[in-house]
């Protein structure tokens, strides 16, 4: 019971914090973090650590800085609270919660390039998009023959937008 | 390794999903460990109705 980090959940306003991670291990922490919650029996309701929000991941719960930095204390790979005056409400990560489709910046025509797999590095135009396998079809510019290959949408970074006027 | 149901989200190492028995995919993006359902409003706007890990987006 002495564990047990006890916290008059009155005192403190529910919110959504930050913690800073080492980068890459956003999803170590997460679930450490979710099960040392647990077990001492704090107040964080749910730990988020989206995709696209390297090095850090964000908490749900009664921000009582002492009883979340006694929490955190030992854990590898944190590098502490994002100790910031104005709350993170729920609206603004809304967008984590639902990613929008890994596709959904890329239109027919861009000019992108290969960031992994045999085609790193190689530009290429794409021709067609699979919202709903979230894959795109391009073609390579340095292919002596222009053959179409399909790839995954996130192995691709958007160099060009496509001209529409 | 970690696999994602394509139904409820929840990350097992199961071959299906323990929770509601969905098909599972090795294709799942970002991480939401639920530690109290009952309290958190982030697993209320999701439609999470039990504590565990989740996954934000399954392929």
């Amino acid at each position: 019971m002495e564990d047990e980090i006890f916290v008059e959940e009155g005192s403190f306003p529910r919110t959504i914090f930050a913690i800073k991670t080492a980068l890459g291990h956003e999803k170590t922490v997460a679930e450490n973090l979710g099960l040392k919650a647990k077990r001492k029996n704090s107040p964080i309701f749910a730990i988020i650590a989206p995709t696209k929000l390297r090095g850090y991941v964000l908490v749900e719960g009664i921000k009582n800085i002492k009883a979340i930095e006694e929490l955190l204390k030992g854990m590898q790979y944190v590098r502490g609270i994002v100790d910031s005056e104005r709350d993170i409400e729920l609206k603004e990560i809304e967008h984590y919660l639902a990613p929008k489709p890994i596709v959904a910046d890329i239109t027919e025509g861009d000019i992108v390039e290969i960031i992994n797999g045999p085609f790193k590095g190689e530009k290429a135009r794409v021709r067609q998009i699979d919202t709903s396998k979230e894959e795109i079809t391009v073609e390579l510019f340095e292919a002596m023959v222009s053959i179409p290959v399909t790839i995954k949408g996130d192995s691709v970074r958007v160099i060009e937008k496509e001209d529409r006027h | 390794m970690m696999l994602a149901c394509k139904k409820c989200m929840m990350l097992t190492e199961q071959e299906s999903c323990p929770s509601c028995g969905g098909e599972v995919s090795k294709e799942w993006q970002g991480m939401i460990v639920i530690v109290d359902h009952t309290q958190s409003e982030v697993a209320r706007h999701m439609g999470i109705k039990g504590n565990g890990k989740y996954a934000l987006k399954v392929r």
